[in-house]
């Protein structure tokens, strides 16, 4: 089936290995991921959600199976991949222009054009007038928001969304969430989100991904059309929402 | 404190006491000098103390009067100065170099580790005559000693520093591509600042002792040299003042990396 979606998992295996003991943290998950799709992972605490965002941003090796992008092994493929994590991890040392430009640095991609495409950025996303303004002296919001640009500037295949919002306030929360869904919408990015909330994945996703407790398999697969709706609060209030809600709440506790 | 036209009667009235309060605890602290110094001076005037052994106030104002117009005070200061900057400029530097080369390979720290830990808890002034011994018997082996004091908690200090960096910014950087050296220079390097100050706080005072240590072992010159000359005379005068002069150039230097940690915390948000 290579080549058919933009990213393939197949038979994919991590094994952990501690002096005391060998522990499968994930057990043949075959998984795809389609173009402009976004994912998310939902599964109970400790069942290997960030090792497998790990393998699929080549951080970490798999013990057994195959992961391609477009077709080609992963590990070949760099900087296709954009990561998000629980605290926005903007470097308090930067401005904000300075953190947005970081990955180009790195890749030493400082050219016209990808100046010019992160300032649209910032721009568009009403960052605008704080490029010269360090991370304290923005909000929680912002500072994702400055973070997720940070990786759309290298423009990843992929956004992983490593419970992004789990470090907010309630408030500080709903607004991200609908930013951060606007702009992948947007931006046309392919996202896999892994999270324990499940409003939160049913909310923003097309298909959500149940994994069981470790060893991790994939339980059961949800699809939702809704994401045809732009507002996160509206999509919450559709029958749709709260019968898939309900249903993996029901997978989950079986 | 800026003035503000538009602030409540109660915020003035908070700012007025707020401000009554601070000049009261300034007075005191300068009052409390004061007494003890007024105090520690009549008892020496009306000879209810033995001068010989406790000196006075105006005893060391004028043995310093003395080595300033025979010209001694500065060259004494010059030469604790010299060593203490040049000792503490060493430690920081190779410390600081020591420090990453052992954050860059964790084998090395691991092998290392045991060594470290020795050394950290070894009296350091105990290889004085060992030092003294290889280096000779001066301002090496002062600079020598002052190294030694100062760079062991300096590299524990900033290689704990450096390992304290969230591992999430690492994870970060390996995922847009960055290589080792990168995250040295991008990553760790500034995100350990604020601590780098830190350490150079507590160095400050680390290498005025090994300084001065240093000096009491083996030298010729110095305000430790002064400190242990005027002791083994019986000059408790030169003792005081030269005691007095190093507590004021310690501050001084306390005080100047103090205003440059307070610059780097404001940058940060701190």
């Amino acid at each position: 089936m290579s080549g058919k979606h933009l990213l393939e998992l197949e038979n994919i295996s991590l094994n952990y290995h501690t002096l005391k003991d060998e522990t499968t943290a994930i057990k043949d998950i075959t998984m795809h991921v389609d173009t402009k799709e976004f994912i998310s992972i939902v599964g109970p605490s400790g069942c290997g959600k960030t090792t497998l965002l790990s393998i699929i941003a080549g951080i970490l090796k798999p013990s057994h199976g195959k992961i391609t992008l477009n077709g080609r092994p992963i590990a070949e493929t760099k900087n296709q991949i954009g990561y998000m994590f629980q605290r926005d991890q903007l470097f308090e040392w930067r401005t904000v222009l300075q953190n947005v430009r970081l990955g180009l640095e790195i890749t030493h991609n400082r050219d016209p054009e990808n100046e010019k495409y992160l300032n649209e950025l910032l721009d568009k996303y009403g960052l605008g007038d704080f490029r010269d303004k360090y991370p304290h002296h923005l909000s929680g919001g912002m500072r994702q928001r400055v973070a997720l640009i940070r990786t759309l500037v290298l423009r990843p295949e992929i956004l992983l969304l490593d419970e992004p919002f789990g470090a907010l306030d309630y408030q500080t929360r709903r607004t991200v969430i609908q930013d951060v869904s606007s702009i992948i919408t947007r931006e046309e990015k392919t996202s896999i989100l892994v999270t324990h909330d499940l409003s939160e994945a049913v909310s923003l996703s097309d298909r959500i991904i149940v994994l069981s407790k470790r060893p991790s398999i994939v339980k059961a697969e949800f699809k939702t059309n809704l994401r045809k709706l732009e507002n996160i609060e509206e999509r919450k209030r559709t029958e749709e929402y709260k019968r898939i809600v309900d249903e993996i709440w029901k997978e989950l506790e079986n | 404190m800026k003035q503000h036209p538009n602030y409540s009667q109660e915020h003035k009235r908070f700012l007025a006491r707020h401000k009554r309060k601070s000049a009261l605890i300034l007075c005191s602290q300068l009052g409390l000098l004061v007494f003890i110094l007024g105090l520690w001076e009549l008892l020496a005037h009306f000879n209810l103390i033995n001068t010989l052994i406790m000196s006075s106030p105006s005893r060391i104002l004028a043995t310093i009067g003395s080595l300033y117009s025979s010209g001694e005070l500065f060259y004494h200061i010059g030469i604790t100065l010299y060593e203490t900057l040049l000792g503490f400029a060493i430690s920081i530097i190779l410390g600081g170099l020591i420090a990453i080369i052992l954050w860059w390979s964790d084998t090395l720290r691991k092998i290392l580790d045991p060594y470290i830990v020795v050394l950290n808890s070894l009296p350091k002034i105990a290889l004085g005559p060992v030092v003294i011994i290889w280096f000779g018997a001066g301002m090496q082996s002062i600079v020598v000693i002052c190294v030694l004091i100062t760079i062991i908690i300096a590299v524990i200090s900033m290689l704990n520093a450096f390992r304290e960096v969230d591992k999430d910014k690492i994870l970060l950087m390996r995922s847009m591509g960055a290589n080792k050296f990168q995250i040295l220079t991008k990553l760790i390097l500034p995100a350990s600042l604020p601590q780098f100050v830190s350490v150079l706080k507590i160095s400050v005072g680390m290498s005025w002792v090994g300084s001065i240590m240093g000096e009491y072992l083996v030298s010729s010159a110095g305000l430790g040299y002064l400190i242990v000359y005027g002791s083994q005379v019986f000059r408790l005068d030169l003792v005081m003042a030269s005691t007095l002069i190093l507590c004021i150039l310690a501050c001084i230097m306390y005080l100047a990396v103090a205003l440059l940690e307070k610059y780097v915390n404001k940058k940060r948000g701190l």
